[in-house]
């Protein structure tokens, strides 16, 4: 029989992962799928669950001038909820599944199941957001997330150590896009997705990051591209972004969609952004 | 509008409003056991050996050997076993059931047997069938069954001032995703067999007890629990699971609770007809239809079920509203070793409309006539016979159904202003669906029976086996009852169907039990209204077919259906140009039910069904590899949810009354799915400018045909 | 384990596998059969309960995360002046068909007009649009709860 261990406070956490391999169990509205139990059954869990949702620690929000901490065990709704995080930040998570599983399912989690179509992975990518990581032996560090991260459903994560939350620099993006195209409008896993934000200073654009979500094993986001294609002029940016974004979009075929079409959708909501909310800045003059 | 047509509460609201209405798998009787259901993880194998583990206490296996008379399903062609014997003919066969009080402990039991199969060489599509030459699946040929029929003369010779348009159209398969899954449970006590369950049918429960346990009546009895929807899904396939719950709970003692996991259910359960249509039509040289060569191909999967019956209404549907000189009409539904299809909402109704619909809009363009215009030329008209030659002998409103759908919606303008180029399409559909048994399948295989009882405290009972599974049925036929005894309806008293007590007047399908069902009590109730001074009466009616009507099962001559409901459907759409995603900007139906019994019941199936259309044409993709179902849970099978689509705008004809339904009814159920999928698709198709020959309409699929096409 | 939580306003304690589904627990033990098993992966919105006041699918939560918690159910929920308020809505606008998708619409109804007392359509659908329906094309729930709303004026 499976154990559940609700640990008082991190340091007997930490301890705990020290020993032994755990689940970590938060809101667990993918674990429960993953190890799904047909009715009076157990869930297959292959080693005790710690249950780490109310740990105060995981539960912090932090918002700073240009950076925002996330405790690991938030919910979606208490991030949408609350009034002074950014609507770039939120706009990836309201349209995650359904409002019963935002109550539950946490920003943790979300990161931790590194699903292709985690929809809060293509935002946390181009934010540069780094995860924060304790462990008994080490304290506590950071990573970007883009190594924390190996490919669908592997992380860096070592058995005895915990992901405590995320830090997210934020800056005044005065322009951000976000669609998430899933086989119907609400309650859908993203068959793609396009996240992007942008920096202007007066009207010359200082900063631009977009990301592309399951469009593969790994979230797209490539600085290089970005510093690069914005070295041209702007009549050049659609053409540039065309060709250096092409090559790097590998879709697959699955039981959503094919790869023609999420590879075709993806570059049209690039162009779309850079049409609508660069040059139309840009040109404003 | 009539006065019964006014809204009263549901009589099923406060038990479901409440959470009080208890469900099969809410019932809790003490001593309760439980089966699971091992099923075949191979599309077609010969079973070598079964070798079970050592079985814990309190856990028995039923197997074929458990089944005493006949380990056949009743069901048109007997074909298909309860529980397999030494062979399996799809992926979710149900071989042996495992039983007991600890469900972990069953999980655990079914993880370790091991079954050893020997692959045959399977059929996985009806392209495969076609050439198959031996190794049947069934029998000694490729179909289960096959159908031609012809009108008029068909063979005339084809001259070159002739135009001939072909078109052939492929439909998928469809889920029915009832909100409740299918669930079951069985009690043996004292001699006799109860089962009590999610159905439609329970009689036909009832006949597969009967077949499986060769038992007198007097120990059978079914009841229905209250039902989480069915739309056809539950009307032959619960006989499986019922029969397998009355087994586990004969053998094992104890009452016996059997319900299907949401997977396993999307799996194993009965779907959609996947199907070919091709349709050839012959212009004279004025272009004027005169000949059409219509041929069905179906999907039937592994076993004969109810396809053959949905091939029927297919062919008799697959000619539309038309009124064309000459046809010659064929169908065959293919033997495959995919999940079996079945009954579901429109029988064969929507592939057949797709087709004919998006058939007679692709010669409408060739002539550059507007389809609205087009199509009503040939409208059948009272008086005219249908494609097997029955008589329409009352008033088609097609004309004035089109009229008011165009005024609603504003089609004709929208259609002749629309910029090319722009994604932004409206598309029309216009169909009917027969009411009731195909043919004289109401007298000859039903033969329904109703009871009415007036008690001496001054209720009246009504003792029919249909059932109310979200249909209104235990709200409209008391409304009939009352309405004809000019009672307060609160004096009517019905209850969920009881074999035990509740005749068998037939099954709740085919948009029968109002119109039919509906009937009979009326004429039981105005026969008691003259007789309502005694202090008990009790009067019981048996179908009689309508003396206007007839129907040669041999020449599939007559009137193939007792009455026709129609209807028109509009759908407008805007196709985003990034994401190929279309948007319905607006959604409209006409329809003509006859007299509405329940203004809000009528509505609220209108609306349920047409969403269940919708999703058909737009999001349900349900693909198959080797007999595997790709999308099997509600995460990757797409229902509409509240935000696809908008609202749905509605208009009835309420002035043709139907001369032999209950106060004017005809049938409604299944009319509002069958209409929607040539809608979406000629507004699709109107958007981008290229024909749409398939569904599902996925964004994929516009993107393929417009790339494809450039 | 010992499980300890107030159900319905009322202390429960119930013995069961710290990893055993809430909604195994309700139904199983607690003789509550208003949260209803429609797809077990939290997609469709039949197993709903409320804890704590917030909107929770019912097969995606162990035991042991209930401890010391509060939940309600319909068969408490239907106690309530709100229940009557949404009830009237449902009847008037004939809300429900077969029925087994409705504890889970009207505990969605309650979660959304007890942060959102007056809500637009677009924000009612948004509300919903975790559970799905079958039956009734959605319209007409939507129209039993703005109903509810306005015919529950100052319940919420």
């Amino acid at each position: 029989m499976v154990n559940v261990i609700r640990p008082h406070d991190m340091t007997q956490a930490l301890d705990l992962l020290s020993q032994r391999k755990l689940t970590v169990f938060a809101g667990g509205t993918d674990l429960m799928i993953r190890h799904r139990a047909r009715a009076g059954t157990l869930p297959d869990f292959p080693h005790d669950v710690l249950l780490i949702n109310e740990l105060k620690e995981l539960r912090m929000i932090k918002i700073e001038p240009y950076s925002l901490m996330l405790g690991a065990a938030v919910t979606f709704t208490e991030i949408l909820a609350h009034p002074d995080i950014p609507d770039y930040v939120k706009a990836p998570l309201a349209e995650i599944a359904s409002p019963a599983i935002r109550n539950s399912a946490t920003i943790g989690g979300n990161i931790m199941n590194v699903s292709p179509a985690g929809d809060a992975l293509p935002m946390l990518y181009a934010l540069g957001a780094k995860v924060v990581l304790r462990s008994k032996l080490r304290g506590e560090w950071v990573e970007p997330i883009e190594y924390f991260i190996l490919g669908p459903k592997r992380t860096i994560l070592k058995q005895d150590e915990l992901l405590m939350g995320v830090q997210i620099p934020l800056q005044n993006y005065s322009r951000f896009a976000y669609r998430k195209v899933g086989s119907r409008k609400a309650n859908a896993i993203a068959k793609l997705s396009f996240y992007a934000v942008a920096l202007f200073d007066q009207n010359n654009l200082i900063d631009c990051r977009i990301a592309f979500g399951a469009m593969g094993p790994k979230i797209i986001r490539s600085t290089d591209v970005e510093e690069f294609i914005f070295t041209y002029s702007s009549e050049l940016w659609i053409d540039r972004a065309y060709d250096y974004y092409e090559p790097l979009l590998n879709p697959i075929d699955d039981l959503r969609s094919t790869k023609t079409y999420r590879k075709e959708v993806a570059l049209n909501l690039l162009r779309d952004f850079i049409e609508k909310e660069l040059l139309n800045e840009e040109t404003r003059v | 509008m009539e006065k019964i047509s006014a809204s009263v509460t549901r009589f099923d609201f406060e038990d479901k409003i409440t959470g009080k209405a208890l469900y099969s798998a809410d019932l809790h009787p003490k001593g309760l056991w439980y089966a699971i259901t091992l099923r075949s993880t191979q599309a077609r194998a010969r079973i070598l050996k079964i070798t079970l583990p050592k079985l814990p206490q309190d856990v028995i296996i039923v197997d074929h050997h458990d089944i005493t008379h006949k380990n056949i399903v009743p069901i048109v062609y007997e074909d298909q076993p309860f529980l397999a014997t030494d062979k399996v003919n799809y992926i979710g066969e149900p071989i042996l059931l495992i039983v007991g009080p600890n469900r972990q402990i069953l999980k655990e039991v079914m993880a370790q047997i091991v079954i050893d199969y020997e692959p045959l060489k399977p059929i996985f599509t009806i392209e495969e069938a076609l050439k198959r030459q031996d190794d049947f699946i069934f029998g000694n040929k490729a179909t289960f069954a096959q159908y031609t029929y012809t009108k008029g003369n068909p063979d005339f010779e084809v001259t070159l001032a002739m135009k001939v348009i072909q078109d052939e159209y492929r439909t998928g398969y469809q889920e029915h995703a009832y909100l409740e899954p299918q669930s079951m449970m069985a009690d043996y006590q004292d001699g006799i067999i109860t089962v009590t369950g999610s159905m439609q049918c329970p009689y036909y429960i009832h006949d597969a007890l009967k077949a499986a346990l060769g038992w007198d009546e007097k120990r059978l009895r079914v009841i229905q629990a209250p039902t989480g929807g069915g739309f056809g899904g539950k009307e032959e396939y619960p006989s499986i699971p019922g029969v397998h719950a009355a087994l586990a709970s004969i053998k094992s003692g104890h009452p016996v609770q059997l319900v299907l996991d949401r997977q396993e259910d999307i799996m194993v359960t009965t779907k959609r007809h996947p199907s070919i249509i091709k349709i050839c039509s012959i212009l004279d040289d004025q272009n004027n239809i005169i000949l059409q060569e219509i041929d069905i191909k179906e999907d039937a999967g592994a076993y004969a079920g109810l396809s053959s019956v949905v091939l029927q209404r297919g062919i008799f549907s697959v000619g539309g509203v038309y009124n064309i000189p000459n046809l010659k009409i064929s169908g065959a539904t293919y033997a495959t070793n995919n999940v079996v299809s079945g009954a579901f909402r429109g029988f064969g109704g929507p592939q057949a409309f797709f087709a004919i619909e998006m058939h007679m809009e692709h010669i409408a363009q060739l002539l550059h006539e507007e389809p609205l215009d087009f199509k009503r030329r040939y409208f059948y008209r009272q008086g005219d016979t249908s494609s097997t030659g029955g008589l329409f002998s009352t008033d088609i409103r097609l004309n004035e159904i089109t009229d008011t759908i165009d005024t609603m919606s504003g089609y004709r303008q929208k259609r002749a202003s629309l910029i090319p180029g722009k994604l932004h399409g409206i598309g029309y559909s216009v169909f009917f669906h027969g009411c009731g048994y195909t043919g004289a399948g109401e007298l000859e295989l039903l033969h329904s029976l109703v009871t009415l009882r007036k008690n001496k405290d001054q209720s009246v009972t009504i003792f029919v086996s249909n059932t109310e599974i979200g249909n209104g049925v235990l709200t409209t036929l008391r409304k009939i009852v009352a309405t004809a005894l000019e009672i307060p309806i609160d004096q009517v008293r019905q209850d969920y169907p009881d074999t035990l007590i509740s005749p068998n007047s037939g099954p709740t399908v085919a948009s029968r039990t109002t119109m039919i069902v509906g009937k009979l009590l009326m004429d039981c109730a105005l026969e008691m209204k003259a007789r309502w001074n005694e202090e008990t009466v009790e009067i019981s009616k048996r179908y009689a077919y309508p003396d206007h009507l007839f129907w040669d099962d041999k020449t599939m001559k007559g009137n193939a259906y007792p009455e026709y409901s129609w209807g028109a459907n509009v759908i407008e759409v805007q196709i985003d140009p990034l994401t190929y995603q279309p948007e319905v900007l607006g959604m409209w139906a006409v329809y003509d039910i006859g007299t509405p019994i329940d203004t809000l019941i009528v509505l609220g199936q209108i609306e349920g069904g047409f969403m269940q259309g919708l999703g058909y044409a737009s999001m349900e993709t349900l693909a198959v590899n080797q007999g595997k179902l790709i999308q099997d849970t509600l995460a990757t099978y797409m229902i509409p949810t509240a935000h696809d689509f908008p609202r749905l705008q509605i208009s009835l004809i309420e002035d043709n009354p139907n001369p032999d339904g209950p106060f004017g009814a005809k049938g409604l159920g299944e009319l509002p799915l069958v209409g929607v999928a040539p809608a979406y698709a000629s507004a699709i198709q109107n958007a981008i400018g290229h024909p749409i020959t398939t569904l599902p309409i996925l964004p994929e699929t516009i993107q393929e045909v417009m790339n494809h096409e450039t | 384990m010992k499980l300890d939580f107030t159900l319905n306003g009322k202390p429960v304690s119930v013995e069961t596998e710290p990893t055993a589904r809430l909604l195994d627990v309700l139904r199983d033990q607690c003789g509550v059969t208003s949260p209803k098993e429609g797809c077990g992966e939290g997609e469709c919105g039949a197993c709903a309960v409320l804890v704590d006041g917030k909107l929770i699918n019912t097969c995606l939560v162990i035991a042991m995360a209930l401890q010391g918690k509060s939940i309600v159910t319909l068969e408490g929920y239907k106690e309530t002046p709100r229940f009557e308020a949404l009830k009237k809505g449902f009847e008037k606008a004939g809300s429900l068909q077969c029925g087994f998708c409705t504890p889970g619409f009207v505990l969605a109804a309650e979660a959304l007009l007890s942060v959102n007392p007056k809500p637009t359509e677009q924000e009612v659908r948004k509300a919903i649009e975790g559970n799905l329906c079958r039956c009734t094309g959605y319209s007409m729930i939507v129209d039993g709860i703005l109903e509810a709303a306005k015919g529950g004026e100052g319940l919420w």
